[in-house]
């Protein structure tokens, strides 16, 4: 009786949990589709490379995203994950505060500005976009 | 040669190594069950292809790297043959008997199945991309090798670089021969493991129900466990938690083998298992802790202080051999807990009531684990009634001394919210001792047959 409830609610969950769409085979099959959710792009992951790719450098990328928002670790530990070896520093901050955080940042120690969720400021708004949610802003010319 | 022909190949090569590796240990017994020859290749193929990448890694680089894990695995293969043909040694395939075990192989082959389609409907979930699989592609674009500067990075300690590297060296060994990261392909890791511990589930629960169809029913139950394919930790999202159950199941079973038969050959098995533990997962201390004591004082009793002593040397050169490593790399300490000691537990009582209460509401999760746990208590019960002996009360400790453990280990929580950080691991941590606690069930429904497990308690 307890193994027939036991397979009953099991069996429930695994169907349940069994709906849903395959994974597109390919080398970035997971963090494509994490990207897709989180910045609404198709091979996000492409994208990122090709635009992390511009920022190679031994200075440091900032990523700004607002406080406490699980997104937005989330994009910086895929965009972390994608970047390496380049440093990247992430940090929270809300919109009223990022212009004065942008402006306390040395930027000769900085290659690039990356705004999660965050209106970039005017000076960077002809940056690189992934997506409606993800600008990058270059620092130097790219390499 | 496409990823997938590339990824089998390379989980060949893990199969070969561990057939060698087994070959070895088991070399003077007569006969040996195919469950306990698959489930033994894999878990020791995986160990020994992760540690010497990991141990040779330090020495070459790229091809090199490849070709001399290539070799090694070929070797090890070859010696496996050599000592089948010598030895004359001979594989049990066991016969099936009546129309319910049929059925029942037939629905562990459907459940195998299901995991495999399961595991490429999920992506990687957040701990196994971001800490595991990281770690194979960095290690992987590095020539084989972690970075020495990614283990001092301080915006990436996300990734905790102080977990070892069981998992991420197996990965990059797949990467290796298919010349590229592959997210999609890496998986076909974990069904395996799945795949591996049934058998084995299935084999240690006819061994100690004495029933072949007991033991391939818990077999058959394992995949209704919610936890296993529904949540963070589960078998398709790439964590290192399964790996870790099933590992330590093999290492019980061994255990169990060695109490009861007293074989060198089991004695041997167990402690190379036990020593696995601490390299999958920091958790699998305490785990290896658990097992190796309890082996310990049978193998005190039986011969000696100084084996009972030896049993612990292979787990603990492997854990002081990683803490050197880490210290080596200049990692920084992780951070999630605070010192062990007195004063702190002190300062910590107060934590015991609601750690226990998180514990116990964890258990009676049924979105998590069904009705498993309510079943493993009815189990227990049934021990004490019936009065199971020693055997009983080593699968009574091995499941319950983990969870004590791992609670008791939530005293000493530096978060600053102690239950966030129980509520975030301790599902996961009662999976490790879940195959343990279907073994409880399999000896139960063994008991009203007065089966051979029960006679050899006597």
């Amino acid at each position: 009786m307890l193994l027939s409830i036991f397979v009953a609610i099991g069996g429930r969950e695994v169907w349940t949990g069994s709906g849903g769409k395959f994974l597109a085979p390919g080398p970035y099959a997971s963090t494509d589709a994490y990207l897709a959710a989180l910045l609404n792009v198709p091979n996000a992951s492409e994208r990122c490379l090709e635009v992390m790719s511009k920022l190679y450098s031994k200075r440091t990328v900032f990523y700004f995203c607002p406080p406490r928002e699980p997104r937005g670790d989330f994009v910086y530990g895929v965009l972390s994950y994608l970047s390496w070896p380049q440093d990247m520093r992430k940090v929270e901050i809300g919109q009223a505060e990022l212009a004065d955080k942008l402006g306390s940042i040395d930027r000769s120690s900085a290659s690039a500005f990356i705004f999660f969720e965050l209106q970039s400021p005017s000076e960077f708004s002809r940056g690189l976009h992934v997506g409606p949610n993800l600008s990058v802003a270059l620092l130097q010319a790219p390499q | 040669m496409s990823s997938f022909i590339a990824t089998v190949t390379a989980l060949l090569t893990i199969f070969g190594a561990g057939f060698g590796v087994t070959s070895l240990f088991l070399r003077n017994v007569k006969q040996i069950a195919v469950a306990e020859l698959t489930g033994l290749s894999w878990l020791l193929g995986a160990a020994v292809m992760s540690l010497s990448l990991w141990l040779i890694g330090m020495l070459l680089r790229g091809v090199s790297l490849h070709i001399a894990i290539a070799f090694i695995a070929l070797g090890l293969t070859l010696m496996g043959i050599a000592i089948f043909r010598n030895r004359k040694l001979k594989v049990r395939i066991p016969r099936l008997r009546g129309w319910l075990e049929y059925a029942l192989v037939f629905f562990l082959c459907l459940e195998i199945g299901t995991v495999l389609l399961l595991t490429f409907k999920h992506t990687l979930g957040w701990d196994g991309l971001l800490i595991w699989e990281l770690k194979a592609r960095y290690a992987y674009l590095n020539g084989g090798a972690l970075p020495a500067h990614y283990f001092s990075d301080a915006p990436r300690v996300f990734s905790h670089p102080e977990y070892p590297l069981f998992l991420p060296m197996l990965e990059t060994w797949i990467y290796f021969w298919i010349g590229d990261c592959d997210q999609y392909w890496v998986k076909l890791i974990f069904p395996l493991f799945y795949a591996v511990g049934m058998i084995l589930l299935a084999q240690a629960g006819t061994f100690w129900s004495g029933k072949r169809w007991i033991g391939l029913l818990v077999a058959n139950l394992f995949l209704f466990i919610p936890f296993l394919t529904r949540a963070a930790g589960g078998i398709v999202l790439g964590y290192a938690d399964v790996p870790l159950s099933i590992v330590y199941l093999a290492a019980f079973y061994f255990l169990s083998i060695f109490v009861r038969q007293n074989s060198g050959a089991a004695w041997s098995c167990f402690i190379a298992l036990a020593a696995i533990l601490p390299w999958i997962k920091r958790e699998g201390v305490i785990l290896w802790f658990v097992v190796t004591a309890c082996g310990a004082w049978i193998i005190w009793r039986r011969r000696g202080i100084f084996p009972a002593l030896l049993s612990f040397l292979p787990g603990v050169c492997v854990i002081v051999g990683w803490q050197i490593y880490l210290k080596a790399m200049h990692v920084s300490p992780a951070q999630d807990f605070d010192s062990i000691g007195l004063a702190r537990l002190y300062a910590n009582l107060y934590r015991f009531g609601p750690v226990l209460r998180s514990l116990i509401s964890e258990a009676e999760t049924i979105e998590h684990w069904s009705l498993l746990w309510f079943a493993t208590m009815a189990a227990f019960l049934c021990f004490v009634i019936r009065g199971r002996g020693q055997h009983a009360l080593m699968l009574v400790i091995c499941t319950i001394a983990p969870i004590a453990l791992y609670c008791g280990v939530y005293l000493f929580s530096a978060w600053s919210d102690y239950l966030h950080h129980i509520e975030s691991s301790l599902p996961r941590l009662l999976l490790h001792v879940a195959p343990l606690s279907m073994l409880a069930i399999a000896l139960v429904l063994g008991l009203p047959s007065r089966g051979s497990a029960r006679q050899a308690d006597r």
